[in-house]
């Protein structure tokens, strides 16, 4: 990878005020590159994306385009890094519309109305349903809903949560390809958690594999889509 | 016919000041699903500090109006105040915790209102004047229509607050979904902050709203809250709306009841409230505008 680090984790161990859930963990991720990081249930892959966004206390370091990442998760977010949580983090009581001003934070009032707009034209549905309660849409659309409101903000980089969880797979298939699209079209970087390892391997240029707490391989997606003994052992295919 | 009239007006007029301090019920509990047992004592505290500027001997004797917004202001300043202080070094145990904090605020804040106000009653001005207002046939005081409108002109103002500005659609934001709200980048902490001390805001104004008919003391918000608090179950806690409606309701039922139903008197009045909450929560578990917890996964 030619392209400049934009996030680069170093001997980083984070765990919810117990013993650490992941040690130890170094991970790269270059600007507008796609990195994957897999693992079984359980092996700590959203423990790693929750330090990187300072909502659980870690140690090591975290550094963002070659200083520090500190302080609140809000105000890492407006430094640029966007999060879509596992289960989507939909503001269900919200409309559709106000849930994508929410996102908006790190822009001015002005751009952010133009932002809604633009992101309404890339989800059409979005639009059709923007003064409906989004707590009311299906899971595909809170899927769209949750990536247009991490996006509208225009982050350098966003961290997704499992995002096929609880979709059908060919929900899963249309939530991938937009995320290709818009990695294509806007040169967000993405850091993705998948324990749909097929798609996500397909999709992301790098990728690491977690287990038990430790980057136990990390290397080339097309190499590891490869590796029968890595799918056997770690992504249950 | 002009009596029912009378009694109608006269209901719906308690029956704004319990919308208010339900609007300052729900305000607390959507953000941080407590129920704050203080916040009658807040506002009656935020009262004194207006009748001292206004009218005590001894006091700076500023113009009532001017008094009213200062203790407004006071009563903002007081919620946020104790978000901050009092109540976030707690916001991370249970409710349970939280809701006995707010009862040892309503008790702290009622003793040191008795010991820098005295337990004396006390007169505050109606800041809508004496004399009433014909309207074709029977009379409505001055106080009441002020009252009403004032329900009318906070309830407008605060859903333009939460639907058509930046901080009042962050605060929804902040109660919907927290941590997902940080990670948009939400200055969650300054939501409930803000949500506490208008909710302080609002309580002041209810205060001061029925001290002229109540009389200022330090026990002239225990029963106006716990009504409120009625309102508030019987709206839905979670609904401005129904807080509205629900006062208003509560207010109306309580008049024609001890109106139009001999043995119920002033003594019963608490005792229709419990009826209507009970025969609401019945028919509406979740309260008349409240949502029912169900969520698409």
């Amino acid at each position: 990878m030619s392209a400049a680090t934009l996030l680069e984790l170093s001997g980083l161990s984070a765990g919810y005020g117990g013993p650490d859930v992941v040690h130890d963990i170094d991970l790269s991720v270059s600007e507008g590159e796609i990195v994957t990081l897999l693992g079984a249930n359980g092996a700590g892959k959203t423990t790693v994306l929750r330090a990187i966004s300072g909502a659980v206390r870690s140690t090591g370091t975290v550094s963002w385009a070659g200083s520090p990442l500190r302080g609140r998760p809000d105000e890492r977010a407006r430094s640029g890094l966007g999060h879509v949580p596992q289960g989507r983090g939909t503001l269900t009581q919200l409309t559709v519309a106000e849930n994508l001003w929410v996102g908006g934070a790190r822009l001015g009032p002005r751009r952010r109305r133009e932002a809604v707009d633009s992101w309404f034209e890339t989800f059409p549905r979005l639009r059709e349903r923007a003064e409906q309660t989004a707590g009311n849409l299906s899971g595909g659309e809170q899927q769209m809903l949750a990536l247009a409101r991490a996006l509208i903000s225009e982050p350098r980089l966003v961290l997704l949560d499992e995002p096929s969880l609880g979709l059908a797979p060919l929900i899963t298939q249309e939530v991938f390809e937009r995320l290709r699209e818009i990695n294509a079209r806007l040169g967000t970087a993405l850091l993705v958690v998948e324990q749909n390892a097929a798609a996500s391997l397909a999709l992301a240029d790098r990728a690491y594999v977690l287990g038990s707490g430790h980057i136990i391989r990390h290397g080339a997606a097309d190499e590891l889509i490869d590796d029968d003994e890595l799918r056997r052992a770690y992504l249950g295919a | 016919m002009e009596l029912f009239a009378q009694r109608v007006v006269d209901g719906l007029s308690d029956g704004a000041i319990y919308a208010i301090v339900a609007l300052a019920l729900v305000l607390v509990y959507r953000s941080t699903r407590l129920l704050n047992f203080a916040q009658g004592e807040m506002g009656m505290f935020c009262a004194f500090i207006t009748w001292q500027l206004s009218t005590a001997a001894g006091g700076p004797q500023i113009a009532l109006p001017l008094a009213i917004v200062v203790g407004i202001v006071a009563g903002f300043v007081m919620g946020a105040g104790i978000e901050r202080v009092v109540m976030r070094p707690f916001s991370s145990g249970d409710h349970l915790r939280m809701t006995m904090v707010t009862m040892g605020l309503l008790l702290v804040i009622n003793a040191l209102a008795a010991h820098l106000f005295s337990t004396t009653t006390q007169r505050l001005e109606s800041p809508f004047g004496q004399g009433s207002i014909d309207l074709g046939g029977f009379f409505v005081s001055r106080h009441t229509v002020g009252v009403l409108v004032t329900l009318l002109a906070v309830s407008l103002a605060l859903w333009i607050l939460f639907t058509r500005t930046t901080v009042g659609i962050s605060l929804r934001a902040s109660s919907s979904n927290a941590e997902s709200s940080r990670l948009l980048g939400v200055n969650v902490d300054r939501s409930l902050m803000l949500g506490w001390g208008l909710a302080g805001a609002l309580g002041a104004l209810a205060a001061i709203l029925v001290a002229p008919t109540l009389y200022l003391s330090t026990t002239m918000m225990s029963t106006v809250t716990l009504y409120a608090f009625t309102a508030a179950v019987v709206g839905g806690l979670d609904s401005s709306i129904g807080a509205v409606v629900g006062g208003l309701g509560i207010g109306l039922v309580q008049s024609l009841a001890s109106g139009y139903i001999p043995f119920i008197g002033t003594q019963l009045q608490l005792a229709t409230a419990l009826i209507v909450v009970l025969v609401a929560l019945l028919a509406r578990p979740q309260g008349l505008f409240g949502r029912p917890q169900l969520e698409r996964v």
